[in-house]
């Protein structure tokens, strides 16, 4: 009996280690090429060209697999920034969410990205409804919601109930086709409180 | 000395020196030092400030470095969880693998030289790249701590100032952090064991009621994935062959991500760090927005790395110790729940699917019908019966009806689905009331932290109608299957990494492996009008054949399909039906296609799942193949379990199995673990 615990023990162990011990072989291969990949960009203003060349191969690359349209100038949409829709058997096996967004957009260290940007104003809000243009335009039908809270905030609007009958009244306004682009519905909806003296949205004067 | 305050202190300072000097200072410093940094040709000799400064200077830095060796810092654990050393069978390396996060070319394998170039490098005159931030700014966490321990004396060290790295900290102002964990979600393999960012929580504005969490930020940790093709994502996956990245998103995106796009469920874990723990923190994710790590699927993945930041925040807070491999994220949230007190609050914010749910459990069956029909029809006529707030009621549900089944439609402005959701929203518009806001209660019993521990081991005995009595052996490494207690875990979920069965056969003296999968999965989505998603399941591994075909021999197999499923009293009952393809293969298989060790079999596949309990499950399943142009012509399995939790992580096992070739019965002790 202890002969067998020790085989059984044995074996188990003996598997798991084979699929850790990939893993970790692999890694210190990829930790060194890695490292060599990002020398150049070490070096400083010799490399400067180099550098600003790879980083818009990488922002141009970025865009085709995570979308095919782009974004930036295009908008900070959800649509935008997630793979293509019906892309298929793709679609469901590539990455999708974990790691698709730029960094380019997003880094920590990026900083400037209006899409990245959640301290109010009309730049803010704009990025916001695009983003959350689904969710809003529910919350906007019903005249409330968490996203018109989020939206009042940016906005620096004096009161979400207030921001959210003002827009369920307009909402033909704001949202006359569907076919409207992610931008075009971020300036109707800033349009929309600002035209509304009432309620008083000083962030997007 | 406060690492918070001095980390606060050294972002707002503004150098006292004139321009001037600190030139001079610079070069002087670039002099002295003279190995890593290019001194800055433009301050000529002329320009030099005194002698004194200089030798003062690089004094005090060396100064710096020897006290440092005399206590010993680079062997604390602040040091290397700072700079993310393991120490493994290879020696002592950082995870972290490239990005401008080391001081010391040596700085990945070599704690103290990292630490002695860092201390030069906070003080040398930096990079001549402006676009490359100096050392000073570049780390502020290891400044914060450094000083604590050796604290500067910026009367001769120079400050820089941190325009960046200040504009980011103004930025995210977070009073407090979260651990967030996304739900399991099986059609997405790299959600599939569930997904932890962290969220940076502003300070909320006094006396608003509003709900500003949207607004927060979420610091992600994902690979740059670059390629399409599955199996090339699954190895590189594996292998650790894709860039791992931090990225700061605002959480709405994490939130219609997860929520609406995908219909998970999230989980918010608010922690209980203090001021200058959350200080620390942001500090460190500074740092680590200019690394890049390899990104291990199943070790150094998103969640792992959300516990590097926060055990840098606090020294009292242990994570990493607690990790096994492989780290799931509920692992990590675990470790952060095994630090007492290190959670302050729960919040449960329901994907668009349970919204749905909600909303439609407050109509009557006409209603419901109703709202079906406003799915496919926006313009619907209403019963003239039916008040204002009726319809309200059922148009609201029919927003979330669309919102749910249409997810990714609806991302195209002009998909068919976005005209009807746009229809139908004005209609709601219209109709002018104010709805109510949805109170979903959080359902504690789905609290991932409710479940049991994800490896599994059975240890029991056994009958085999044709070999005897058995000793059985029964381990999997994660995560969680059908007959396992549903607390903590969707009742749908089934996915088994790494699931092994051993029976030693105690007349013939043999221990004869049973199965060995590598992976195992059943997804589930319990079918009414409302969602036809299909359910689906896949397993790859090798397992014991017992029929005439191959009896007793052991075979790789891949078997792969999909059906319906069905659901009853909240999914305390369910069924499914699946359509089943099956290859079996490398193994000593008679009778198979062409005369080859090879087996291909088509046929249904079906289970029924009751829990009539949380703690106690019990399940039937059975498969029928057909094999064409093979001997035998059909084959089948069918089996029977019944699991009883009776105290957290430890259980009771029944199983019964059956087959053309003979029957086995199993009694086991579980435990989770």
């Amino acid at each position: 009996m202890r002969t067998l615990q020790v085989r059984w023990s044995v074996l188990i162990c003996g598997l798991l280690l084979a699929s850790s011990g990939f893993a970790q072989d692999e890694e210190s291969k990829e930790g060194e090429t890695a490292e060599e990949a990002a020398e150049p960009a070490a070096e400083g203003e010799a490399e400067a060209d180099g550098e600003a060349k790879v980083s818009d191969d990488e922002l141009v690359k970025g865009m085709k697999t995570n979308t095919g349209r782009g974004y930036g100038p295009a908008g900070c949409g959800l649509g935008s920034l997630i793979f293509e829709p019906n892309s298929g058997f793709t679609q469901i096996f590539a990455a999708t969410t974990n790691g698709t967004f730029g960094s380019q957009t997003f880094g920590i260290s990026s900083g400037t990205s209006n899409c990245a940007d959640t301290s109010g104003g009309s730049d803010s809000a704009k990025a916001f409804v695009e983003t959350n243009r689904t969710a809003l335009a529910k919350d906007i039908a019903r005249g409330q919601g968490e996203t018109i809270e989020s939206l009042s905030r940016l906005g620096g609007c004096a009161n979400a109930h207030a921001v959210g009958a003002s827009l369920q009244r307009n909402f033909d306004k704001v949202f006359p086709s569907a076919a409207m682009s992610d931008g075009e519905v971020g300036n109707s909806v800033v349009d929309a409180l600002r035209s509304d003296a009432t309620l008083a949205c000083q962030s997007l004067i | 000395m406060q690492p918070g305050a001095q980390l606060r202190a050294a972002a707002r300072f503004v150098s006292p020196l004139s321009f001037f000097c600190r030139r001079a200072l610079l070069a002087a410093m670039a002099a002295a030092i003279g190995c890593f940094f290019l001194a800055d040709e433009s301050a000529g000799a002329a320009e030099l400030g005194s002698r004194e400064v200089r030798s003062k200077l690089s004094e005090e830095v060396e100064r710096l470095v020897r006290v440092a060796h005399e206590k010993r810092l680079a062997e604390r654990s602040m040091w290397w969880r700072l700079l993310h050393y393991r120490s493994g069978v290879f020696g002592v390396a950082s995870e972290v693998d490239a990005g401008h996060f080391f001081n010391s070319p040596d700085g990945k394998t070599e704690p103290e030289a990292e630490l002695d170039a860092t201390l030069r490098g906070f003080f040398s005159p930096g990079p001549s790249d402006d676009r490359i931030q100096h050392p000073f700014c570049r780390f502020p966490a290891r400044l914060a701590w450094l000083n604590a321990e050796l604290r500067f004396d910026f009367r001769v060290l120079p400050r820089q100032p941190c325009a960046r790295f200040e504009e980011f900290r103004q930025r995210v102002d977070p009073e407090s952090i979260s651990l967030i964990f996304s739900s399991y979600f099986l059609n997405n393999p790299a959600s599939a064991f569930g997904h932890t960012l962290l969220r940076l929580n502003k300070k909320r504005a006094p006396g608003g009621e509003e709900r500003q969490a949207l607004l927060d930020h979420g610091i992600n940790f994902g690979a740059n994935v670059d390629t399409g093709n599955a199996v090339l994502y699954a190895l590189k996956g594996l292998a650790g062959m894709f860039a791992g990245e931090f990225t700061n998103v605002p959480y709405y995106f994490k939130v219609r991500e997860y929520n609406d796009f995908e219909s998970r469920d999230l989980w918010e874990f608010e922690l209980t760090l203090s001021p200058r723990e959350v200080d620390m923190a942001v500090a460190h994710i500074w740092e680590l927005g200019s690394a890049l790590f390899a990104y291990y699927y199943l070790s150094e993945n998103c969640s792992y790395q959300m516990l590097g930041i926060l055990e840098v925040a606090s020294p009292r807070i242990d994570l990493m110790a607690k990790l096994g491999w492989p780290v799931l994220p509920i692992d990590t949230l675990r470790a952060v729940a095994e630090n007492p007190g290190l959670i302050r609050a729960v919040t449960y914010r329901p994907s668009t699917r349970v919204q749905f749910r909600r909303r439609l459990s407050a109509l009557d069956g006409a209603e419901a019908e109703l709202v079906f029909r406003l799915g496919e029809d926006p313009d619907l006529p209403l019963p003239a019966s039916a008040s204002a707030e009726r319809q309200m009621a059922m148009l609201d549900t029919a927003l979330d009806l669309i919102a749910f089944r249409h997810g990714k439609e609806l991302l195209e402005p002009k998909s068919a689905p976005s005209a009807r959701a746009q229809r139908l929203q004005s209609r709601r518009a219209r109709l002018g009331l104010i709805s109510p806001t949805l109170v979903i209660p959080t359902p504690e019993l789905e609290n991932p932290l409710r479940g049991h521990e994800r490896a599994r081991l059975d240890l029991g005995e056994g009958y085999s109608t044709r070999s005897g009595f058995y000793h059985a052996l029964d381990l999997r490494l994660a995560l969680h299957d059908w007959s396992d207690p549903s607390a903590g875990y969707p009742e749908t979920l089934s996915i088994s990494f790494l699931p092994i069965r051993l029976r030693h056969y105690i007349e013939r003296q043999r221990l004869e492996l049973e199965q060995a999968s590598l992976i195992a999965i059943t997804s589930l989505v319990p079918m009414d009008v409302f969602d036809q998603s299909i359910s689906w399941h896949a397993h790859l591994g090798a397992a014991r054949i017992h029929d005439d075909g191959c009896d007793e021999c052991f075979a790789g197999l891949v078997e792969a399909g999909g059906g319906i499923a069905g659901g009853l009293f909240n999914d305390g009952v369910l069924a499914y039906l699946d359509f089943n393809t099956a290859l079996a293969g490398l193994g000593p298989i008679e009778g198979g296609l062409f005369g080859w060790p090879l087996r291909l079999g088509v046929g249904p596949k079906a289970g029924l799942r009751l829990r009539p309990l949380p703690e106690l499950v019990s399940t039937l399943r059975g498969d029928l193949q057909y094999l064409p142009a093979q001997t035998p012509t059909f084959t089948w399995a069918a089996s029977a379990t019944l699991r009883w939790m009776y105290r957290h992580d430890f259980a009771l096992s029944l199983e019964a199995q059956a087959f053309p070739s003979g029957e086995f019965l199993q009694a086991a002790s579980t435990l989770y673990f």
